[in-house]
């Protein structure tokens, strides 16, 4: 994974990588938990299942669907409300195919994944299709103002455009794309996010590291802070590593 | 064809005031199969206009290996629909879901065009998509 995402990368994004390498891995694992789905570490203790509601309501101004090709055209203020993620954009369009062809990366597939302890955990990976409809839906084109927020570890990602492609589980997000996390956010030209591997590849990408608040200075030899000095710099963004 | 829909026609005549148990099917113009069923409770044939139509159901289907089956099925109160185009049309409310229960949407104003398959909800739109392994299928 950090090969792949290092050659997507320019120099000046590999110069902020580094330093973010250095800062530390886990903020990149919580942001890489964008869109993640269902994954389940294999520890010896089986997996607690996860509570998930069992449907998903798309809402819409208007919406169109032309039978012959099974294709669904909503527009106009769409808000896609998923047991994993919510998804807003102005237009959405979902092109559906045969019931039967399953796509193969949704099947239970397994793959290794490095964590920050450096172990290496097998996980078993069972995203379900999007939308949960057993794999009929092929793309889904978001438009204009997307946002796709994950319910799961919170992480926000907008942009102008998402695409996401059944047969490999990618999630393509363009058109400025931004990743938002509590650890920071991640800028790119295109970002993408693979469903069935659980990973991210970002081409161009930008990090920026929110920095860990200041240590606590003794109060008896430091001036009394007032509680505004706070609010005026809440977060330092694309700082230095903490030493 | 054209037989069929001068038939569907037929059923709802011009000054004979209500009537009920009206059919309109739709065929498919090179297998010859039906496309699209829609039915009504009682139908009244407008003056040089659309026939209005009330406690209207549309089906539409599909062939799997020759087996003919209910794809979508569309109910609404009321609408109007044009015989010569082959349009219905409505502003209140229509429920349309799969008979497999996966999806079902719920919406006000809609027209559907049974030739070309066409259907449009014009507002507040509401689709519920069920999840295929809670369903157990």
């Amino acid at each position: 994974m950090f090969g792949l995402w290092c050659s997507m990368m320019t120099h000046a994004g590999i110069e902020k990588m580094s330093r973010f390498w250095i800062t530390g891995f886990v903020g990149l694992c919580a942001i890489v938990g964008l869109l993640a789905q269902d994954t389940k570490v294999i520890t010896g203790k089986p997996a607690k299942p996860a509570a998930t509601n069992t449907q998903t309501i798309i809402v819409a101004d208007m919406m169109e669907y032309q039978q012959r090709v099974s294709l669904a055209i909503y527009t106009g203020h769409v808000k896609v409300d998923d047991p994993e993620m919510d998804i807003l954009c102005e237009f959405m369009r979902v092109q559906f195919g045969n019931v039967t062809n399953r796509p193969a990366a949704s099947t239970n597939a397994v793959s290794t994944n490095r964590v920050a302890n450096g172990n290496t955990n097998l996980t078993t990976n069972t995203a379900r299709p999007m939308f949960g409809v057993g794999g009929r839906i092929q793309t889904i084109h978001a438009e204009n103002n997307v946002v796709i927020y994950n319910k799961k570890d919170k992480t926000r990602a907008v942009g102008k455009k998402a695409v996401y492609t059944a047969t490999n589980e990618q999630i393509e997000l363009t058109g400025n794309p931004i990743l938002y996390s509590d650890q920071g956010e991640v800028r790119g030209d295109i970002i993408i996010f693979d469903r069935a591997e659980n990973k991210l590849f970002v081409k161009k990408a930008q990090v920026e590291i929110n920095r860990d608040p200041p240590p606590k200075s003794d109060p008896k030899k430091s001036p009394k802070k007032s509680p505004d000095a706070d609010k005026a710099n809440p977060k330092a963004k694309n700082g230095s590593p903490p030493k | 064809m054209i037989a069929l829909a001068v038939a569907a026609v037929g059923q709802v005549l011009p000054g004979k005031g209500i009537q009920k148990g009206i059919k309109f099917p739709e065929y498919d113009r090179q297998s010859g199969k039906i496309r699209s069923l829609l039915t009504s409770a009682t139908a009244l044939q407008q003056k040089g206009g659309p026939i209005q139509l009330t406690g209207v159901r549309l089906e539409t289907y599909s062939y799997d290996s020759g087996q003919r089956k209910v794809e979508l099925v569309v109910e609404t109160p009321h609408c109007l629909f044009d015989v010569e185009k082959r349009i219905a049309n409505s502003p209140g409310a229509v429920n349309v879901y799969r008979t497999d229960r996966r999806v079902s949407l719920t919406g006000e104003g809609f027209l559907w065009n049974s030739e070309s398959g066409l259907l449009i909800v014009s507002n507040n739109v509401r689709t519920v998509v069920f999840d295929d392994d809670a369903r157990g299928n």
